[in-house]
């Protein structure tokens, strides 16, 4: 019987109330969950332990949110990083692209919404596994 | 965020569709476009023509408005038909559209307020997109207290368009306690959209200002101030309350935060509501 790992998710925002309603819904799902409110240590903790999945805000002190996907995707080019934000603009839609995001998501959104984008997630990486 | 906007097939239509097509070319929503119309005669085997041509251009506006560089919504469709996915309801399914971003089409024939409400339950639509006449009603052919009905009920925050109108000031009202965090990020992206500044404007009685509520304006103003919004702090008494919304809207962006319980769902009982959203010259939100 194989044995399936449970899909690693690194969420980054600085707004507790972001992490918290996401958090216990993806853990719902089966996946292991770890969120953060700070770039730096979430940054740290990745060095540590590249995770499958990044879903990050954008505006953040110290270094932003694409400044950390940028260093994410250095680190770990196979991760997939989904971008939230409230301060949307087809600017950032473009760059966060441009930088290697799987998906792009403005704020509002309902926890349906980012379940849907991270299934299809895992589908294009159970893609790519199956052609290496 | 998931945008869903309400079409009547009225002369109305066209400051709306510029609206959301301003708010997914930043936000990069996914959109449905809701033409409702009453039933016909025909017994719903095919939608009303008139929805259907009506909507198509509604589509193309949008899509041309969009100036889609980056396949933002789906293109290069090589066929499109009506495909019937309920009583009297229709979808557009398109072979060969790809695009990152979904855009629907649908059509519902009954009552508009009662179908817009269920469309938006089912999509799970972050804000509603209503189109209204400047200072002369959203109407919606069958069902004149669609408009009223659906800002009362709404799950979600709901924008009724009036005219074509970029907005420097968006001024937000709340009287309680109960700002979702929903409502927060939605003003975010109104302001960075517009490019616009911020009032914060608390309901106060006579004998003073509720504590929760200096408290929650003091929280919202420190929330944007963080985020480097520019952003101010008014109270308003609640006997002149309402001219007041009616003198803002006649130039910003009013937004009216109806949390429950609330005084504000007092001073604008569903039929001043409706009226308020009816006969005002400016866009109106309200926030949930």
């Amino acid at each position: 019987m194989e044995d399936r790992k449970a899909m690693s998710i690194l969420i980054l925002d600085d707004e507790p109330i972001v992490c918290k309603r996401l958090m216990p819904a993806l853990e719902k799902m089966g996946y292991h969950v770890e969120v953060f409110f700070q770039s730096p240590e979430a940054l740290a903790r990745f060095r540590e332990k590249p995770f499958d999945m990044v879903i990050t805000d954008l505006k953040m002190k110290e270094l932003d949110g694409m400044q950390f996907l940028t260093e994410v995707k250095k680190i770990s080019p196979d991760t997939e990083v989904i971008v939230i934000t409230g301060f949307a603009t087809m600017d950032t839609a473009k760059e966060s692209f441009r930088r290697g995001v799987f998906d792009f998501l403005s704020k509002p959104f309902k926890i349906k919404e980012i379940q849907d984008v991270i299934q299809r997630a895992e589908v294009q990486m159970a893609k790519r596994r199956a052609e290496q | 965020m998931r945008i869903l906007v309400a079409l009547g097939g009225t002369p109305y239509s066209a400051p709306v569709i510029r609206e959301a097509a301003k708010l997914a070319y930043n936000t990069w929503a996914d959109v449905t476009l809701l033409a409702v119309g009453p039933q016909t005669s025909g017994a719903g085997k095919t939608p009303d023509p008139r929805l259907a041509g009506e909507l198509s251009t509604y589509k193309e506006d949008f899509l041309r408005r969009i100036r889609d560089e980056e396949a933002l919504y789906p293109s290069g469709a090589t066929e499109c038909a009506w495909e019937k996915t309920g009583p009297w309801a229709w979808e557009q399914i398109c072979k060969g559209a790809v695009g990152r971003k979904d855009l629907k089409l649908r059509i519902r024939q009954g009552v508009a307020g009662k179908l817009i409400l269920e469309e938006a339950k089912k999509m799970g639509s972050d804000l509603i997109l209503l189109a209204c006449g400047k200072g002369t009603g959203c109407a919606w052919e069958g069902d004149s207290g669609a408009a009223a009905r659906v800002v009362s009920s709404a799950p979600c925050s709901v924008l009724a368009v009036k005219e074509e109108k970029d907005p420097s000031m968006i001024v937000c009202c709340l009287d309680n306690a109960n700002v979702s965090q929903e409502s927060l990020e939605l003003i975010n992206q109104l302001v960075t959209i517009h490019h616009a500044e911020l009032g914060i404007v608390g309901l106060t009685e006579a004998k003073g200002i509720k504590s929760e509520v200096d408290r929650e304006m003091a929280q919202v103003l420190k929330y944007y101030s963080d985020r480097n919004v520019r952003a101010w702090v008014k109270m308003v008494e609640t006997s002149v309350f309402a001219d007041f919304v009616d003198e803002s809207a006649e130039k910003d962006l009013v937004a009216l935060w109806m949390g429950r319980p609330s005084l504000l769902d007092k001073i604008f009982s569903r039929q001043r509501l409706g009226k308020l959203v009816s006969s005002t010259r400016s866009s109106i939100l309200i926030l949930r």
